[in-house]
């Protein structure tokens, strides 16, 4: 894997200098990945080994099927202090687990319609298929993630306050 | 007609083939007739069928102090009837081991009753719903209304809708598809959903429990009803009943060999929002 492959213009990270970064305090989405063990944890690992520079914003929860993901897993993220999340799995016939991501996908398609419909914005959730052998998608939607949640700003939502 | 299931009531008691009945009768609330359990079929004369009668008694067939007395027959109208239904689906409670007396008055019933009784005439069918203030407008047209507000305005309408709980748990409590004996609300090691009534962890509990319901609940409005604050908890609820009905076609607690759509799968089902 090299690194002189054209990266597509809308999905890159370029890291902000540090003068900059200290002088805008900009700021850096905090993101939580939710990844299965099997497909896209190992894709993630498979970016990291081939040493392909992408956002690093991302937190990484390692799950051992999209399956096991309770929506409630996503909303307890944005409670305790996340900008945005992902959720990663493994592609349709491909689970480890045989129908884990069938069952999560089902899941997610209603979740997210409910956080929609309460008014969260749905630039701050995304779901995702990647392989273990994908680890030019990770990178991708990494960076994908980050820009769409950088431009929404810090979560605040669900700020605690004891009025 | 109440003399008839007075009298059946009286036959299924005296007969052994069930041991506790589970109607309404005469509370102290005007307004709200109280559940029924009836042993003995001496005290069948306490039996009343009217508009007071909207408590939802599928609440009381998971009840281990119920289940004890043997064999429970229920009185069942129609969203009471789909709560059944939704609880036999997901197999809290077993066909065999209750006895449904079914309320005709002129709604569709599910084809699952032992005997039917004729009501017409006797109750409006049962809504359940008793708003706190005249809402004018149906469920479904404020959801509508909703939607087409932005993103920002409904989180505004959310926000100060959600405020006001005060984490009562009323809602879950009255819920007939709220069973778990250990609701994650009350899991403290580790805790998931803040028991404070802040706005963060009031969010927390009603969309969690809204999304517990996805799928399942059977549109009874009980939870609008018992809200002692007046949150529009029907409409977050029913919001996802249609999304369900919309994407799966299926309506909990009308057939009860179906598996609830978010227990199972198809091959081909939309992923147009996955990457």
């Amino acid at each position: 894997m090299t690194q002189d492959a054209k990266p597509k213009t809308q999905n890159t990270y370029s890291p902000t200098p540090d003068a900059e970064r200290m002088a805008q305090d900009a700021f850096e989405p905090k993101i939580i990945a939710f990844l299965c063990n099997w497909c896209s944890y190992a894709g993630a690992d498979l970016a990291g080994t081939s040493r392909m520079k992408y956002a690093p914003n991302i937190r990484i929860i390692k799950v051992p099927c999209t399956g096991r993901i309770d929506p409630l897993f996503i909303l307890k993220a944005f409670e305790v202090g996340a900008d945005g999340v992902l959720v990663s799995g493994c592609h349709p016939n491909d689970c480890h687990y045989r129908s884990g991501n069938f069952l999560a996908r089902r899941r997610w398609m209603v979740f997210k319609d409910m956080l929609e419909f309460v008014g969260i914005e749905q630039g701050r959730i995304h779901f995702s298929w990647v392989s273990a052998a994908e680890g030019n998608k990770f990178v991708e939607v990494v960076n994908k993630v980050t820009n769409e949640v950088k431009k929404l700003g810090p979560f605040k939502k669900l700020e605690i306050t004891h009025t | 007609m109440i003399d008839k299931l007075k009298q059946r009531v009286q036959e299924l008691l005296a007969k052994k083939t069930i041991g506790v009945f589970l109607g309404y009768e005469k509370g102290d609330n005007p307004k709200i007739a109280r559940p029924a359990f009836i042993t003995l079929p001496d005290e069948v004369d306490n039996l009343i069928y009217d508009d007071t009668c909207i408590i939802m008694l599928s609440k009381y067939l998971l009840k281990p102090e119920v289940k004890a007395l043997g064999r429970r027959g229920i009185i069942a109208s129609y969203s009471n009837f789909r709560a059944i239904v939704g609880l036999i689906q997901e197999k809290q409670v077993i066909k065999e081991d209750i006895y449904i007396i079914a309320i005709q008055n002129g709604e569709k019933i599910p084809d699952l009753y032992d005997e039917v009784i004729e009501a017409s005439g006797v109750v409006s069918p049962a809504s359940g719903v008793k708003a706190h203030d005249a809402r004018p407008k149906t469920h479904n047209e404020q959801i509508a209304e909703l939607l087409k507000k932005s993103p920002a305005e409904r989180w505004t309408f959310w926000q100060k809708e959600l405020s006001k709980c005060i984490k009562c748990y009323a809602c879950r409590q009255i819920c007939p598809l709220c069973y778990c004996t250990r609701c994650i609300a009350d899991k403290n090691q580790p805790q998931w959903i803040p028991t404070s009534p802040h706005f963060a962890g009031n969010f927390m509990w009603n969309i969690t429990r809204a999304y517990h319901l996805a799928g399942r609940c059977v549109d009874c409005g009980e939870c609008e009803r018992a809200c002692p604050v007046g949150i529009p908890l029907m409409l977050l609820n029913k919001m996802i009943y249609n999304n369900i009905k919309t994407n799966f076609n299926y309506e909990a607690g009308l057939e009860p060999n179906l598996l609830p759509p978010l227990a199972t799968y198809q091959q081909d089902d939309k992923e147009n929002f996955i990457i």
